[in-house]
């Protein structure tokens, strides 16, 4: 009995210090970011029958975090919408107005991802909540994250710090968040527009 | 022939001829079109860290730009062109997109075919209301 009850205490010891030295894996923070803030790029891309417009723009901040042996990362990311160029200044205007965007009362669109699923070769699934024009939901969207340790590389690319490439495209029905196509812009306007982020953020 | 018929017909003449005209411009504008994929280049430095020539802006979509400038050396593996958005943005150029094209020779095209049509179908109503003159009385042969 003694003997057993040893075998046990030595377990639990020895149990104990794998759990003490197992070396600690955790998901590092990057903040978005980089020597070229042109490099950071946020679109929205209509598809409707007249044509295809996209809207673009670089002013995006936020924190991401992700764990290169877990493959698992979450995002905290804002978009300022004022400065949405889709090519054509007066559409730009229009964009900003209370009946699309609301700019002036609705600046920005948050992404927030909370849920990763790796689907190999750098792809991952994507879950989250996207906060748009005052009203929040629920998106599904995928992924392409690719992990840059420290380096040579990264540093000759102006980086500090590892280095994140995260490529996100979600799409959006835009009723959902309020925004109504009047009938006049139907044949200009898609009702799903994908929303495209491309971002580099730095542990550095 | 009266003069109200000879003028509908001119109408449906013009219908004719604008819609073939519509169509030959739209078939000689799409014809200069090329597969085209926008592209915001990166830094030789960043394209070097992660593999790529730049980030996409949309899908690939059939495009008319005439200046050569515009264009990436590379292609993409579709064999569509790559443009520089950069460079497009700089110089305030819009691509005339190829489904623009076709909307709108399509909206103009139904127009004047429907002037065709409208001006056809009215001459010939017009033309068989009107009461033929009666050729003179043939006096019998004895």
């Amino acid at each position: 009995m003694a003997r057993l009850k040893h075998m046990i205490s030595t377990l639990l010891t020895l149990g104990m210090a794998s759990l003490t030295f197992a070396p600690v894996v955790q998901a590092k923070t990057f903040n978005i970011g980089g020597p070229n803030p042109a490099s950071q790029i946020f679109t929205v891309e209509s598809q409707a029958d007249f044509e295809d417009f996209i809207g673009r723009t670089n002013e995006i901040t936020g924190k991401l975090t992700y764990d290169a042996k877990k493959k698992i990362g979450t995002a905290n990311v804002t978009v300022k919408l004022a400065n949405l160029d889709t090519g054509i200044p007066l559409r730009n205007e229009h964009m900003k107005s209370s009946q699309w965007l609301d700019a002036a009362k609705f600046p920005e669109a948050k992404f927030d991802v909370t849920n990763t699923k790796a689907l190999g070769s750098d792809k991952y699934a994507i879950t989250g909540k996207l906060t748009l024009k005052g009203v929040t939901k629920t998106i599904t969207g995928e992924a392409i994250i690719k992990y840059f340790p420290e380096s040579a590389s990264t540093k000759a690319a102006r980086f500090n710090g590892d280095v994140l490439q995260v490529k996100g495209s979600v799409r959006i029905k835009l009723s959902d968040y309020n925004i109504l196509i009047p009938a006049g812009a139907k044949t200009k306007v898609s009702e799903i527009v994908t929303l495209k982020l491309s971002v580099f953020a730095t542990t550095g | 022939m009266k003069t109200a018929t000879k003028l509908f017909f001119a109408l449906a003449l013009v219908g004719l001829v604008g819609r073939i005209a519509t169509q030959v411009v739209a078939t000689n504008m799409v014809a200069k079109a090329e597969l085209i994929q926008r592209v915001k280049p990166a830094e030789k430095e960043l394209a070097a860290l992660t593999g790529d020539i730049g980030e996409p802006l949309g899908p690939p979509q059939k495009m008319i730009i005439t200046d050569e400038k515009a264009f990436l050396p590379q292609k993409g593996k579709e064999g569509q062109r790559l443009v520089d958005d950069d460079y497009l943005q700089k110089n305030s150029i819009y691509p005339l997109q190829v489904k623009t094209v076709n909307f709108v020779s399509g909206l103009v095209g139904y127009g004047f075919l429907g002037l065709f049509l409208f001006g056809l179908i009215v001459a010939f109503l017009i033309e068989r209301r009107t009461p033929k003159t009666s050729s003179p009385k043939q006096t019998p042969v004895a």
